[in-house]
């Protein structure tokens, strides 16, 4: 139980960084596929592979890269406040054994999709074997173990060290300076708090799977909906903030200019704290049930989480290289571009969470084109960033501007979800294995998409060659 | 005697299943949205109608009939009729189609549905015209059979489809006809929301809206407070967790950083994940 020593991680940093530099490919790989099946271009497999590749892409890449971000701002973290490495590691044994269940379920074709709205794990159609939904539950339950044990030990581990009102930057509020505390703490706590409930809001979730699965009885639809998205939404939006984390803590070192907590941030996180938890609303406006005040609150909470937290990050990161010398090379250029992601990909979330447009939009391919934008040319960015950051550092490397590589993946990227949004604005509906004749223009999106998705993958390909490469090589000291 | 007439029975059991089998009502979960396919129809007063082109302009209520039945097409039409009745004030288009599915029907055989129903300016009666006849009642899964009950008499399903833009959005089966559900149907065919709400079923614990279906009125549940719960589960956890850790805490001064921060001046220098 000995607190402490934060020599073991580098070996976490390096292992969730590894599995990061393999999965990815691996699972992007899936959406390859995907994009080839939209394009007809694969007539002879059956379409229930598009729906259980689309279900472990999307499942399996929200939450790998919900964790690498969890694990690398933890190792920044460590800076600061003493972890219990075992705990660590019992977190990410249990997402391992998560993870091969999901294999599993991908092999014998499940596939409701990401959020496997309720009842669809239930529902077949004769194409997924009856285990299915009991294991796809085993693994949920897993993995929403492990995640909150790690959110725990990460809170009592800051809690140890910080006083909670300052954890939350509290004092900057009431306009002290002192004392100083980094803004990945204030970013983490945050991220702490809304996980630990949106944990729970998955626990009393899954209590209604289980109890449709044990007797066979309906839960309520609309309330697991809600539940669904009530940590669904909070999840994917942490696994942004923590890379936002890791941002504040390492991006300053290649700007050569301190990034402390001013009193615009502390206002802006507390407020993504207050209002994070009741934004999932918007993805419930289409369903006339809910009370109408949700509806309000829905819009309302999205647009107050996602404007303060954006501006004052993104004004801070331009802030940081307008007319400064900045060291630019693979970690700085991706951690920056990430960042820059986020904001694109931030507005067009925002416009989709206007209920006005939301009529129009919803259940397009808008979605999946905002959620890749920041996601795939945003927090994937800053993942690599952050890694190329602590690959470097642990092997004393000098990473290079790598400006060819990264205008590769930037203009794959943003080429790629631009088919996307030119798919939601011309009506073509997300989900579809094979376009119907009304929107048969989205297979040829798709096909020139999968131009864009070759740019990415050339990017990526020279990054591993670059600095993934350096992950595997044998530790030059014992560690 | 006992033998015989099991055996007997089990015949007529045998045929009387079968009967079924081929009479198997429409489906409205498998036909809804279905294109219809092209198809015209010959009118008692010697016009054609396009109907999926007629469709794609207004809501379309569609039955089928045949001139000589003494059964259900009777009843049906009364029924049909009055509850359509607003449809004549109302100012928005919607037609009402009455058509054949006797391949042996002409326009004028139907004549009699014609005078009876004169003052019904929104009903179309004719027959379809062939071949359109066969794919049309394939694709609207409409299922009849020479009846038992008498020569050149027909079996057959009664049921009203509501078409919208070209598609099924809605079948309606009994020859029973309430105003309500045409009304809904034909607004929902317009492209209206029409909401649907589940009926109470005590085996679904913690609903968030509850309908009572007398009063047609919506309250809200118990499962509004079950979707606060994790707010206050997640919270109290929270709150524990840090009390027992700052209780534990022996770092807890005004001074911040446990570990100096990184040395900015150095970049090559900072971090403490590589002092391994
Ligand atoms: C090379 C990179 C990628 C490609 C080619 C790709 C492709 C796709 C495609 C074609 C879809 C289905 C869209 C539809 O609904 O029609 C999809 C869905 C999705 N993708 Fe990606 N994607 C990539 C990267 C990512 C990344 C990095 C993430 C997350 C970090 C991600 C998360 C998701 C999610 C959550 C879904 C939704 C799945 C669902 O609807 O259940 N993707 N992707
Ligand atoms: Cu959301």
């Amino acid at each position: 139980m000995a607190s402490t020593s934060i020599s073991s991680l580098p070996l976490f940093a390096r292992l969730w960084s590894a599995l990061f530099v393999i999965l990815f490919p691996v699972l992007g790989l899936l959406g390859v596929f995907m994009r080839l099946f939209q394009s007809e271009m694969l007539p002879d497999i059956e379409p229930s592979w598009f729906y259980a590749a689309m279900t472990l892409h999307g499942l399996g890449l929200v939450g790998l890269v919900y964790a690498t971000s969890f694990a690398l701002l933890i190792t920044r973290l460590s800076q600061y406040v003493a972890f219990r490495p075992s705990m660590l590691y019992v977190s990410t044994g249990l997402t391992g054994i998560g993870v091969i269940l999901l294999v599993v379920l991908f092999l014998v074709r499940f596939g409701p999709g990401w959020y496997f709205l309720y009842p669809l794990p239930f529902k077949s159609a004769g194409v997924w074997p009856e285990w299915a939904p009991h294991v796809f539950l085993v693994a949920l339950t897993v993995l929403g173990v492990a995640w909150l044990l790690w959110k725990l030990e990460t809170l009592r581990a800051m809690a140890k060290s910080f006083k909670f009102s300052t954890m939350l930057g509290w004092h900057v509020l009431a306009g002290k300076a002192e004392p100083s505390v980094p803004p990945a703490v204030l970013v983490a706590t945050i991220c702490c708090i809304a996980g630990i409930i949106a944990l729970s809001a998955a626990v009393v979730m899954l209590v209604f799977f289980y109890y449709t699965l044990l007797t066979g009885n309906a839960a309520d639809a609309l309330l697991v909906k809600n539940l669904t998205f009530f940590f669904g939404h909070v999840l994917i939006n942490l696994a942004m903030y923590q890379g936002i984390g890791v941002l504040y803590d390492v991006f300053p070192t290649y700007t050569r200019h301190q990034w402390p907590m001013t009193k615009p941030m502390a206002i802006a996180w507390n407020l993504v704290l207050l209002l994070v938890l009741f934004a999932y609303f918007h993805h419930l406006y289409m369903d006339f049930a809910q009370p109408v005040a949700v509806q309000i609150i829905g819009q309302a909470a999205s647009y107050g989480t996602a404007i303060p937290a954006a501006v004052v990050t993104i004004l801070g990161t331009l802030a940081h290289v307008y007319r400064r010398r900045v060291e630019w090379n693979w970690s700085s250029l991706l951690l920056f571009f990430g960042t820059m992601g986020w904001a694109v990909g931030g507005t067009a979330a925002v416009i989709d969470s206007t209920v006005a447009a939301n009529f129009r939009f919803h259940n397009t391919l808008w979605v999946p084109a905002h959620f890749h934008t920041y996601l795939l040319a945003g927090i994937v960015l800053i993942i690599l960033g952050g890694i190329a950051h602590f690959v470097s550092r642990a092997r004393e490397y000098t990473l290079r501007p790598a400006r060819l590589p990264i205008s590769l993946l930037l203009i794959g990227a943003y080429g790629f979800v631009t088919m996307f949004y030119i798919g939601g604005l011309t009506s073509v509906p997300r989900r579809y294995a094979i376009y119907p004749i009304e929107v048969a223009h989205g297979s040829t999106l798709a096909q020139v998409a999968l131009v864009f998705v070759a740019l990415i993958m050339v990017g990526v390909a020279v990054y591993l060659w670059d600095v993934g490469r350096l992950l595997f090589l044998p530790s030059k000291r014992s560690s | 005697m006992g033998r015989w007439a099991t055996a007997v029975f089990a015949f007529q059991a045998l045929v009387i299943a079968q009967a079924a089998n081929s009479l198997i009502p429409p489906s409205e979960s498998s036909l809804l949205y279905e294109r219809i396919p092209p198809c015209r129809i010959s009118t008692v007063q010697g016009d054609t109608i396009f109907v999926e082109r007629l469709s794609a302009q207004q809501p379309v209520v569609l039955t089928f009939v045949f001139a000589r039945c003494v059964g259900a097409c009777s009843p049906m039409l009364a029924s049909l009729a009055a509850a359509t009745e607003w449809l004549e004030e109302s100012s928005s288009p919607a037609s009402v189609i009455v058509a054949s599915f006797d391949s042996s029907d002409t326009p004028s055989s139907l004549s009699w549905m014609a005078d009876a129903y004169r003052d019904r300016r929104r009903w179309i009666i004719g027959t379809v015209v062939e071949p359109e006849r066969r794919s049309l009642l394939r694709t609207l899964q409409f299922n009849y059979m020479l009846s038992t009950s008498g020569p050149t008499l027909f079996d057959h399903p009664s049921v009203v489809y509501v078409i919208g833009q070209g598609k099924v959005v809605r079948v309606i089966l009994g020859y029973v006809l309430t105003q309500k559900a045409l009304k809904a149907a034909i607004e929902q065919a317009r492209g209206e929301l029409i909401p649907a709400y589940p009926l109470p079923d005590p085996r679904i614990p913690f609903r968030c809206v509850e309908y009572d279906p007398q009063s047609q009125t919506v309250e809200y549940g118990w499962g509004i407070v079950v979707l606060g719960s994790p707010l206050v589960i997640g919270s109290l956890i929270c709150f524990i967790v840090v009390l027992l850790s700052s209780m534990h805490s022996s770092t807890h001064s005004e001074t911040s950083y446990v570990r100096r921060p990184p040395d900015l001046s150095n970049p090559h220098a900072c971090s403490g994940e590589s002092q391994s």
